[in-house]
């Protein structure tokens, strides 16, 4: 017991006194956060256009002034087809309102006119979400000129959980659940790699101290110092700067965390078992932790993935964990709500855990 | 500077690179993976979301409108009925609804009557994205339902016509997999030359360098030109992935996309070997360059959202870093088919970035410690 505590001591010193990797894991837990949260956005914010008005009339004037911020942002006026080309090829505009000539004048009458919306196609998120808004914001416009009232139809939305569907507070958290996905496979194998390539391995091995204890006291010292950071991200930079809600509690949300830390710490240790040099490392890390980000929903939502990628998703540790991670902070669930995930965690985890320590202690 | 000392250098690591067995192989298959998962998966269109209907008015007309929802199989999974909006709000609560339409007791009547009526949705909001866009998708069908239903509007003095450029099916998917490109040639080549640099220096191998008579260009180009034969493979590979895997079309010149593609690698590496000359350990190296990269790679390039709607200091952030040059060049050649003389700009810039961090390299980098 006094030798393992004395491990742990020694790999917590040895992190803290890498002052690069301290200051940037430092970083990754605190200003990478608050940057992917505050810039990260897709939703239509400030989406610049332009108008290509051939009536220049007050209800083409009134039309556009529809398009209103924070949703667009309008640049200016263009005439001409040459212009629209240079203005959507450089990218300077997600779409050009097109109102035809005579089209205050042709609509009282009732004639048909037609009102074009051309779309930068090559900006992703936004090309979609433009189209859809403007032409809600034009018949919207048209039909209450037309004399109706009221929308005859009213659809009234309600976000529930995250208000105005904010999306701050999601990327704030799920690149919080990146950076601690990363770091908990990347420290704990490179805390192994740094000991093989030292050549410090076989003082361990001829050692009395039991080397399978070894690298559970590696993976249990990065953990605990993960959790630590993950904490303060949560209270300081989620809750206390960004203002996120999180309506569970911290201590449901630390013990899922640590779950989830276990699994991937034993990922990490398979990766140290077949690596022998950091630049193995981090690829392997790459090539398993690319797939696990992209299949666990962090990215794009799971029931909108191929079949196939839904059963894998199945196998993700982080899939679960992510589920649990947006329950508590948005949702406010609780571990009764939450257990058939922490169940699955446990299974997948353990199974990590146990095959990554016993593998890699085997290897050596 | 003596040509044959780089060579020299390259040929060395290019050795050292053939002996690991893991590492030849996982360079080539990291940008691969990373590649094939973002043209299959990274899909910003919203597909199949399951919902539940709370039809209080179980009218003729609330069951047509729901019949409608179901019908748009391609974007809605209609998950059942239920009986109350607080059960609406419990599947939510549990993940089982993405969203949840409440049709109130008077819909059916009020239509026919020729009264306003209205509907509520209930969106979980945890995922912004495909919230708003299922909201929108509602919209629509509730657009199309009442234009169907009044007689009168259904010659409506206006339409809409929306037209895509350079990607006339608004294929998400079409950006998504032809850009990643510039994400991946941004953040691998950069994280490689980090390592191939750090790692001499955390073994001390670089002492023979110091007492050796290659110069210090010569050694940055050596590694350099490692960097770039790699990846140069995984240029033309990949490439033919997003062309023919991922059904994007090359609209532009290729030989040209080529030579940018490879000036790009040389200025993504050397943002790697930048870091290198500051951090003394591998790990330190590659997790400052992995923040570096990743974070204006992703964000500030264009790459999810676009530049022009950006605020003023992510606007000026996003041009200090190269890649928004580079995604200027692969949008230019894949999507809108645009040659040499339009991307000349961008080609420039890539080109003077290259030199600044080069000629930084240099000067950070001396042949004795400090």
């Amino acid at each position: 017991m006094r030798g393992f505590l004395f491990f742990l001591y020694k790999e917590v010193v040895q992190f803290l006194r890498n002052w690069g990797l301290l200051i940037f894991v430092t970083y990754a837990f605190t200003l990478d956060v608050y940057i992917a949260a505050v810039s990260m956005d897709v939703s239509l914010k400030n989406a610049s256009f332009y108008v290509q008005d051939y009536d220049n009339s007050p209800l083409s004037r009134e039309l556009v002034s529809k398009f209103r911020e924070p949703f667009f942002s309008f640049k200016g006026y263009v005439l001409g087809e040459d212009e629209i080309d240079e203005l959507l090829l450089e990218d300077r505009a997600i779409g050009v309102i097109r109102i035809p000539p005579k089209f205050e004048e042709r609509f009282m009458e009732g004639k048909k006119v037609r009102i074009g919306i051309l779309v930068n196609g090559s900006e992703a998120s936004a090309s979609n979400l433009f189209s859809g808004y403007s032409s809600r914001i034009i018949s919207d416009f048209l039909i209450k000129e037309l004399g109706f009232e009221e929308k005859p139809l009213e659809v009234r939305r309600r976000f529930l959980f995250n208000q105005n569907a904010d999306s701050t507070y999601f990327m704030g958290v799920s690149e919080l659940l990146t950076v601690l996905t990363l770091l908990l496979v990347i420290l704990p194998a490179s805390a192994v790699i740094r000991e093989k390539e030292m050549g410090n391995i076989e003082m361990v091995l001829i050692s009395p101290f039991p080397t399978r204890l070894f690298f559970l006291t590696k993976s249990l010292a990065m953990t605990l110092v993960i959790l630590i950071f993950t904490f303060l991200s949560l209270t300081v930079v989620i809750k206390g700067i960004l203002g996120a809600p999180f309506r569970g509690s911290y201590a449901t949300f630390l013990l899922i965390t640590s779950v989830y830390a276990f699994a991937t710490t034993g990922l990490g240790m398979f990766i140290a078992s077949f690596a022998r040099n950091m630049l193995q490392v981090i690829q392997l890390t790459m090539m398993t932790l690319m797939p696990m980000l992209y299949l666990s929903g962090t990215w794009s939502p799971i029931e909108s993935m191929p079949k196939f990628f839904q059963y894998l998703s199945l196998l993700m540790p982080l899939r679960f964990y992510i589920e649990s991670a947006f329950g508590i902070i948005f949702k406010g669930l609780g571990l009764s709500e939450l257990y058939p995930n922490v169940i699955a965690l446990l299974l997948i985890g353990g199974l990590l855990f146990v095959g990554g320590n016993f593998f890699i202690s085997r290897r050596l | 500077m003596r040509l044959h000392r780089v060579k020299a250098i390259y040929l060395k690591e290019l050795k050292e690179l053939a002996r690991d067995r893991i590492s030849r192989v996982v360079v080539l298959v990291v940008p691969l993976i990373i590649t094939l998962l973002f043209g299959y998966g990274m899909s910003l269109d919203v597909e199949n979301v399951p919902f539940v209907v709370c039809d209080e008015d179980k009218s003729a007309l609330s069951r047509e409108f729901v019949s409608k929802l179901k019908e748009n199989r391609e974007f809605f999974n209609f998950k059942g009925y239920v009986s109350s909006q607080r059960e609406v709000e419990e599947l939510l609560l549990r993940g089982k609804a993405k969203f949840g339409v409440v049709i109130p007791d008077s819909f059916g009547e009020r239509l026919k009557e020729g009264k306003s009526a209205n509907l509520q949705v209930l969106i979980d909001g945890t995922f912004p994205f495909q919230a708003e866009v299922s909201g929108t998708y509602v919209d629509a069908v509730a657009n199309s339902f009442i234009l169907d239903l009044i007689p009168h509007l259904r010659e409506m003095p206006f339409s809409i016509d929306t037209r895509y450029w350079f990607n006339e099916e608004l294929k998400q998917k079409h950006i998504t997999s032809s850009g990643i490109l510039a994400v991946v040639f941004t953040v691998s080549p950069a994280i490689f030359t980090a390592i191939i640099f750090s790692r001499e220096r955390e073994r001390g191998t670089i002492y023979n360098i110091y007492t050796s008579p290659v110069g210090r260009l010569e050694y940055l180009l050596g590694k350099q030109l490692l960097t770039l034969s790699v990846y140069t493979v995984n240029v033309l590979f990949l490439s033919l992935v997003v062309v023919f895997l991922f059904k994007v079309p090359f609209r532009g010149n290729y030989p040209f996309f080529f030579f940018a593609t490879e000036l790009f690698i040389l200025t993504s590496s050397s943002i790697g070997m930048l870091v290198s000359t500051f951090l003394r350990t591998q790990i330190g190296a590659i997790v400052v360059t992995m923040i570096i990269t990743i974070i204006p790679a992703f964000l500030y390039s264009g790459y999810l959202i676009p530049v022009s709607s950006m605020g003023r200091e992510a606007y000026i952030e996003a041009h200090l870093f190269p890649t928004l040059y580079y995604m200027n060049i692969v949008k230019g050649s894949f999507l809108k088919g645009v040659g040499p003389l339009s991307l000349l700009k961008d080609t420039v810039a890539i080109l003077f970035f290259y030199i600044l961090f080069l000629s930084l390299s240099y000067i950070r980098f001396k042949k004795r410690e400090r």
